[in-house]
């Protein structure tokens, strides 16, 4: 980041202990638009937690977390609609087609029918699953609903996007649609922190890693 | 069989002298503390004169027979989701792969749900005979109405089955069959009882005292009965593996989130798939308001059976106001509540968007609104389906215009209900902590009124419009702060899973 340049996100030694036991050690980091960051370490190290602080979903024991400078409140609307993030299985509609969803997640960011129709088909294309836009969410297997809960995160406009381990359950093609998939959101200024256990997924995205537990 | 009994009895923890004596006491406790007030409280309500000569009118009949062949609407639509035959999933697997056949496999298990749903109906059907009996009126007549039930109760168990067994096509068929009943039942006379439902109907005692047509009635329903036994074999051998396997480990899904307190996901297991209409487009329109609607409506017709099921005990609902308005005095609570109940459950059929909202809630956002603005956004169709339906019936049915605006009043009421019902989440811990009193823990009693707010809701709102069609329509204005503590309420449920 250029001196004076206020980052896009950033966590400011932020811990979340609970009970005395320490979810996440002391943890910083910047993130700028158009940058991407790789959370690594070992299962049980606070990838998820430091994620779950850095979406808003999750109160800081201490540290902060900023948006641009301001303290990170996820129910204000703008910030709402500045982060994106797959952290679980995201809400699903059993009654709507996989197109339905996503065109339906569209719908509420504004979208009128027809720009919401493409942005979702884009969507489906993007990841390879198109040929799965009318089935229900029950009609999936486990990597084809990995597959669209990405696709609907993607779906949504951001600014940041945060990522649990999207590589979970894809085989080394589509976690190269994934990886394609972050680089053009990357090259459209987004910022991007994805925990993983894939070296190759952090290669191919070609991000800055950080390993928590370790200190910036 | 024997061997795998043995089995499955070695696998389970032997209860105890302790535990039998325990849940003895809890049950002796809870029938003194409040099963016998309650029930005490409706045989006298039933036994006043006026509420017996309410009872003894010809519009009770048809509404036994409404209400006969509802049920069995609903036992299919039940059974799709849990079947009378839902053992424990390791016995499903053991069983289901082996070379026993299905009947004899089942039997004991079908047995067990059989006899739990006709004493469940024997006792509503005695309960509502009470009042005759209280007085020693027409006591041969209430005697044959509740061995009627039982008869009723094994055809009710066939149909059950038959939601577990056929495929989606022969639902179809058989849900058609039972709509064309319900139908028979509104329209058709009657005497003489050609129906099972209309049978039933036939059985109800008056204070003249026993029909001329009760024992063509009991040969009728022991006729359905019969037959239903023959199907039920039947249905039994069709049984597929992958059926039973599939309703075990939903049922024990089911009862284990319920037993931690998360009702509404452990109701959510039953909730039925998407059928049909999956090329049916959405226009998802602006504004989103009508784009929620559109969607909403549409996801609803994919699940047609519940869909149908839902608007049909609405409009039993809304004609069921009608008929209490019109009673001139006596315990109208009693029905009021049921009516209410009816209509909350109904509602619910058209309440999946709240569901989807309040999972929103402690989420990474997804959609472009909030959870509460997503709530809002999704209350026109159960709001549509909770108030159109039901006045509709009640006009259709001869009802007035101040009955119109108390059914109209109940559905909105009860759609806020169910909103709040959707947000409710899993048991706050501090709930299940115990809380000592010289009669023992108290904690089941908060476990309890945690779980059945709702319907707790529904009743207090259900038994105060009962008193409104008394009282006047102003009365009605009471629903207005009514609603608005339930939106306070859901909304502060909203903002602590936010947070």
């Amino acid at each position: 980041m250029s001196p004076g340049r206020t980052a896009l996100l950033t966590a400011s030694e932020v811990t979340v202990t609970v009970d005395e036991q320490i979810l996440l050690p002391i943890t910083s980091l910047s993130l700028d638009a158009g940058q991407a960051l790789a959370v690594r370490g070992p299962n049980g190290a606070g990838k998820t937690t430091l994620l779950r602080v850095l979406a808003g979903l999750m109160p800081a024991t201490s540290g902060s977390v900023m948006l641009e400078g301001d303290p990170l409140h996820i129910r204000r609307g703008r910030h709402r609609a500045a982060v994106a993030a797959m952290i679980g299985p995201p809400p699903l509609a059993r009654d709507l087609t996989l197109v339905e969803q996503l065109r339906f997640v569209r719908a509420t960011w504004g979208d009128d029918a027809a720009t919401g129709e493409r942005a979702a088909r884009m969507a489906l294309e993007e990841l390879e699953i198109a040929n799965l836009e009318m089935r229900y969410p029950s009609e999936l297997s486990s990597g084809q609903l990995q597959l669209f809960s990405l696709a609907l995160t993607l779906a949504r406009p951001c600014r940041v996007l945060l990522l649990d381990e999207p590589e979970q359950r894809l085989d080394a093609h589509r976690r190269g649609l994934v990886a394609d998939a972050l680089r053009r959101r990357l090259k459209d200024g987004c910022a991007i922190a994805f925990a993983t256990h894939s070296t190759a997924l952090v290669g191919a995205v070609g991000s800055d890693v950080l390993t928590v537990g370790e200190t910036e | 069989m024997a061997a795998t009994r043995a089995v499955q009895r070695a696998r389970n923890a032997h209860r105890t002298r302790g535990d039998t004596a325990y849940v003895v006491y809890v049950c002796v406790l809870v029938a003194a503390i409040a099963g016998i007030p309650v029930v005490r409280a409706i045989v006298l309500a039933l036994a006043t004169p006026t509420a017996m000569s309410a009872l003894s009118e010809a519009g009770t009949e048809r509404s036994i027979a409404v209400l006969g062949a509802l049920i069995w609407s609903i036992a299919l639509v039940v059974g799709s989701a849990r079947g009378p035959v839902a053992p424990p999933p390791f016995v499903a697997a053991t069983l289901s792969r082996s070379d026993i056949s299905p009947r004899a496999a089942w039997a004991r298990d079908l047995l067990g749900s059989a006899l739990g749903m006709a004493l469940v109906l024997v006792a509503i059907s005695a309960l509502a005979v009470s009042g005759f009996l209280a007085h020693a009126v027409a006591v041969g007549a209430s005697i044959s109405f509740v061995i009627g039930t039982v008869l009723f109760a094994v055809a009710t168990t066939a149909i059950w089955l038959a939601g577990q067994v056929l495929g989606r096509r022969g639902a179809v068929i058989l849900g058609s069959a039972l709509a064309l009943l319900l139908v028979a039942a509104v329209v058709i006379p009657l005497d003489p009882p050609l129906l099972p439902a209309s049978a039933l109907a036939n059985l109800w005692p008056s204070t003249d005292g026993a029909t001329s047509t009760a024992g063509a009635a009991l040969v009728v329903l022991a006729a359905t009965a019969l037959a239903a036994v023959w199907a039920i074999v039947i249905l039994l051998d069709r049984m597929l593996p992958t059926t039973v396997e599939d309703h075990a480990q939903r049922w024990e899904a089911m009862t284990v989130l319920a037993a931690t307190g998360d009702i509404s996901g452990a109701l959510d297991r039953t909730r039925a798939r998407p059928t049909v209409g999956r090329r049916v487009r959405i226009p998802f329109s602006r504004p989103l308001i009508l784009a929620l609607l559109q969607r909403a409506a549409i996801g609803a017709a994919r699940t047609p059976l519940r869909i149908v099921v839902a608007l049909v005990a609405l409009a039993a609902a809304g004609v069921g106001w009608g008929w209490i308005a019109e009673l001139q005095a006596g315990p109208r609570w009693v029905p009021a509540i049921g009516a209410g109940l009816l209509t909350f459950a109904a509602i619910g059929a058209f309440s999946d968007g709240f569901r989807e909202a309040a999972d929103m809630a402690g989420r990474p956002a997804l959609y472009g609104r909030t959870a509460w603005t997503m709530l809002l956004l999704h209350v026109p169709l159960p709001l549509l389906a909770g108030v159109v339906v039901p006045v509709a019936a009640a006009m259709l049915s001869g009802s007035t215009v101040e009955t119109a605006a108390i059914v109209a009043t109940i559905g909105v009421a009860l759609v806020a209900v169910r909103a709040y019902d959707a947000t409710k989440g899993p048991m706050p811990i501090e709930l299940m902590m115990p809380v000592p009193t010289p009669a023992g823990d108290a904690s089941a009693i908060g476990m309890w009124a945690w779980q059945a707010d709702a319907l707790l809701w529904t009743g207090v709102v259900s038994f105060w419009l009962s008193t409104s069609s008394t009282s006047g329509p102003a009365t009605l204005l009471w629903a207005a702060p009514v609603v608005a503590l339930l939106a306070a309420l859901t909304a502060g449920r909203l903002r602590r899973a936010s947070s």
